[in-house]
């Protein structure tokens, strides 16, 4: 076998790379060590668009697969599927964009109309899932707070 | 020989490329090229347990090469698979 070599030094050699998705960031269209997707380098002059599923790699060295949502000249914002939180990404960050994906063992591209739906309906709905994300962790705080008031006073 | 773990193969242009997933993807990180042979003898493996002899057979019924192209294919493989920890 090859030696082992880098995400970088895979997408310089031969302009893909191919992985299997980890985390739950990018749910509900990619899940968690089951789904893999086909990445590739951006071509001479092609600069990341607005809904680009972009690999980049953070200043810690972690690589992330996030959405970019908006872009500009030097930089993208992005936030994966399932995150509430935004991230500023500079174009020198970012490795390469997913061009074709499985789920499960079904293959997609992203020209494909589903997808462009899927991006297109996931985006609309944020507010609303926000919203829900929101009243759910607040839920929590206070059943949380609640049943650590009920402890005291029944220690009382 | 057998590939008991859990990989899946997608073809990627002329290449073939297997990665791991579920409870292997947690030790094995990374992609595995291979070409059309290797990725039609890596089937075979996971289909059921071979020999080096019974993968020489399956090839050689398959393709058009001789007997020692064959082993030499078979053999390279192995070692390549044993030497990632595939096997």
């Amino acid at each position: 076998m090859e030696r082992k070599i880098s995400i970088e030094e895979q997408l310089g050699r031969d302009g893909y790379l191919v992985s299997t998705t980890v985390g739950y960031s990018m749910w509900p269209m990619l899940k968690n060590r089951r789904d893999r997707v086909i990445i590739r380098s951006y071509g001479e002059g092609e600069a990341p668009k607005q809904n680009d599923l972009i690999l980049y790699r953070r200043r810690d060295g972690k690589h992330v697969l996030h959405r970019a949502l908006w872009v500009d000249e030097s930089c993208c914002i992005t936030r994966g599927d399932n995150t509430y939180y935004l991230e500023e990404v500079k174009h020198k960050q970012i490795l390469g964009k997913v061009t074709e994906f499985y789920r499960k063992d079904r293959h997609h591209t992203v020209n494909s109309g589903f997808y462009k739906a899927y991006v297109w309906v996931w985006r609309i709905l944020f507010p609303l899932r926000a919203l829900l994300h929101g009243l759910k962790i607040g839920f929590h705080k206070l059943l949380s707070l609640a049943k650590r008031a009920a402890k005291k006073i029944l220690k009382k | 020989m057998r590939i008991d773990k859990d990989f899946t193969i997608q073809k990627v242009g002329v290449s073939f490329v297997a990665v791991p997933v579920g409870e292997t993807s947690k030790n094995f990180h990374g992609m595995i090229r291979l070409n059309e042979t290797g990725a039609f003898l890596w089937n075979k493996m996971k289909e059921a347990d071979q020999t080096e002899d019974s993968l020489v057979a399956v090839l050689l019924e398959e393709y058009d090469v001789d007997e020692a192209t064959a082993r030499a294919d078979v053999q390279k493989l192995v070692k390549a698979l044993k030497d990632g920890k595939v096997l």
